[in-house]
């Protein structure tokens, strides 16, 4: 509720004071703001017949990002997505970056998305799909992993770009009310430690080639009653090439192993996807993904996906993106529209 | 014996040079050209985009951050234009380098402005910069300006080269302003050909050489002219009597066609920045290029 609070605040004092501010040109210690929202078309149709088509309000972001020090910056990234048919508002992150560090090292502390896996600290309106990738869904969850903490990344005094980034995080466990049956959901929860290695290196004058690693070690959702101890390890790959001023091959794909531990016996899953995209011109960008997943625990099951995805970049800040699905295990077909918009400063970050 | 040190001593003189020279990793090739000029075989620049690219969409790549982490200044263009160069400079971790640093080169400080907006900004106006229209390198008066502020920056780093680069830049500036002379002289004779430029990138060449200009082909920038609007601006170019076309050689070619078969207007492909085709591999024969080429197009 206090959230809900924060963001009338926001909405009411903030953001009119930095628009009237802006207009009479005056210098302001203000942040800078802006606005993410997500909107669009959900339909799918299964073996059985079952239909589903609804247009859905995804949700928005207000971010908000400042220097408080010269070499100390502070983001924050209040969301409120749509879950159930209701609206719910949370602050996604909240942390400060203190940079300049001795040995090319910074620390980051507070709320955030976790440096897990290829895409598990980038928000989801800037994937290069629209749908989770199946791994991310059953081993992370059905939000990005989002943990309080800390986290030190370092940039190793090597010749080619290798960063290091290891964190202590703590992110919610599932309260079980009484009565309440155990859901299949998975997301790894309680105290989480987490280690990821990215690395780089240039194949040509035009393409480059990043490998990953990543590890994580933790609880399941579960864990306040039972024991649910996890462990995950990822590895990845993203090769680019850029062909002209805007087009650009793009080939992604990344892998990863959970091994649970529950009372009833020790689980290994794994799961993997791959992305080929092409950016075809300045506007517009066609990709297919396969998807293959076991879900983590004793009642594993097997899922794949293979979709394909169209996106049309309108400008810098408005996107247009289709993505159609089809899952072979339930033979379900599954349509997705969506537009993704912004208003504000926007950023060119490195991810 | 004493040839042994000769060529001991040979090859020990070069690399202590090399040791000893300011790193500089320039956005532009046409940044790192003047800086290259003006630092001499103190400095060792390098470029991270080249007039191949729209400087507006440069996708940041690990390997750039090596560059800046390894760098002892940074070069750009500024104004929001090199925008992207912000996240390689942050996460380079490279502290001589960041904003407000010594080695943080912002060649935008002490140029002139134009098209600097005023009051409310937003994406009804297209994509408009907020500190103002940033291709002033398109002005070769500017390149005067840039390797004054090139000099001042690497004095300030090396102050025991800073008669070496003040020599340097006047040597350079000499040279470029008698280049612009003469480009002046051969541009004059088009002053009364009315132009077209796809993108408010050429504003700055346009006033620098006197054109006529019939507008943009984009009448909001970085937005595609829709049909209504490119059957207005052929009403407009036919009335103007504009013959000319200047496109970057990455510009989408879709309405630019059209609007040629339009008008029957000619379309020069033109770089706006260094190295955009080959010939045009410094700042100086970024303009020879770009003159020649209309000049040709025009014959």
């Amino acid at each position: 509720m206090k959230i809900k609070y924060i963001f009338i605040a926001l909405i009411l004092f903030v953001l009119p004071s930095a628009a009237s501010f802006a207009q009479e040109k005056t210098a302001t210690a203000l942040p800078d703001i802006s606005f993410i929202g997500e909107a669009g078309l959900n339909s799918s149709i299964n073996a059985a017949g079952d239909r589903d088509a609804s247009f859905s309000f995804d949700g928005f972001e207000i971010n908000a990002m400042g220097y408080m020090h010269p070499d100390v910056r502070a983001d924050f990234v209040a969301g409120a997505h749509s879950h159930d048919g209701s609206i719910e508002f949370e602050v996604e992150e909240a942390y400060a970056t203190f940079s300049n560090l001795p040995f090319s090292t910074s620390i980051k502390a507070g709320r955030k998305l976790m440096d897990f896996g290829r895409i598990n600290h980038i928000h989801s309106h800037e994937w290069l799909f629209l749908s989770s990738p199946l791994i991310y869904a059953d081993f992370i969850g059905e939000h990005s992993l989002i943990g309080d903490g800390a986290s030190i990344d370092a940039l190793l005094p090597l010749s080619f770009f290798v960063n290091v980034q290891a964190g202590i995080w703590r992110a919610a466990a599932h309260e079980h009310e009484e009565g309440e049956e155990h859901d299949h959901a998975f997301s790894p929860s309680g105290d989480l430690y987490n280690l990821r290695l990215w690395s780089s290196f240039e194949t040509g004058e035009s393409s480059e080639l990043e490998l990953g690693l990543s590890g994580l070690k933790g609880h399941g959702l579960h864990y306040l009653e039972h024991t649910d101890r996890i462990e995950i390890a990822g590895t990845d790959l993203t090769w680019k090439l850029w062909l002209s001023a805007y087009s650009r091959l793009m080939l992604m794909a990344e892998a990863m192993y959970l091994e649970r531990q529950v009372p009833s016996g020790t689980f290994g899953s794994w799961g993997a996807y791959a992305y080929l995209g092409y950016k075809i011109d300045k506007q517009w960008e066609a990709a297919v993904k396969y998807d293959w997943s076991e879900t983590p625990g004793p009642e594993r099951s097997k899922s794949s996906a293979i979709s394909i995805i169209d996106s049309y970049y309108m400008t810098e800040s408005l996107k247009l993106r289709a993505e159609y699905s089809y899952c072979p295990e339930t033979e379900t077909h599954t349509g997705l529209l969506k537009v993704i918009y912004g208003i504000g400063p926007h950023t060119h970050p490195l991810q | 014996m004493e040839k042994i040190w000769m060529a001991f001593l040979m090859v020990l003189v070069p690399l202590s040079l090399i040791a000893d020279q300011l790193k500089v990793v320039c956005t532009t090739a046409e940044i790192a050209d003047i800086v290259k000029n003006v630092g001499g075989d103190r400095v060792n620049a390098i470029w991270l985009m080249d007039g191949r690219q729209d400087p507006h969409s440069v996708e940041p790549r690990p390997s750039m951050v090596m560059k800046v982490k390894n760098a002892d200044a940074v070069a750009v263009i500024g104004m929001d234009l090199d925008i992207w160069m912000d996240g390689i400079i942050r996460a380079s971790k490279n502290p001589v380098v960041q904003k407000g640093a010594p080695g943080y080169i912002d060649l935008s400080s002490r140029i002139k402005k134009l098209e600097v907006p005023q009051g409310k900004v937003d994406g009804s106006m297209g994509d408009v910069h907020i500190y103002g229209n940033p291709h002033y390198q398109l002005d070769p008066a500017n390149g005067v300006v840039m390797a004054e502020s090139i000099k001042e920056a690497l004095s300030a780093l090396r102050p025991n080269d800073a008669v070496l680069f003040r020599a340097n830049c006047t040597l350079y500036v000499r040279n470029l302003e008698a280049k612009i002379a003469g480009w002046k002289k051969r541009m004059a004779a088009l002053k009364d050909i009315s132009v077209l430029p796809t993108h408010n990138c050429w504003l700055y060449f346009v006033e620098a050489f006197g054109l006529k200009s019939a507008g943009y082909l984009e009448q909001k920038p970085g937005i595609a002219p829709s049909p209504g609007e490119l059957a207005a601006l052929a009403e407009k170019m036919k009335k103007d009597g504009t013959g000319l076309i200047f496109a970057e050689p990455f510009y989408p070619s879709g309405s630019v066609d059209k609007i040629s078969a339009m008008t029957g207007a000619k379309t020069v492909r033109i770089p706006s920045s260094a190295l955009g085709v080959p010939e045009a591999d410094t700042y100086i024969n970024l303009f020879e290029y770009d003159i020649g080429a209309i000049e040709k197009a025009l014959k």
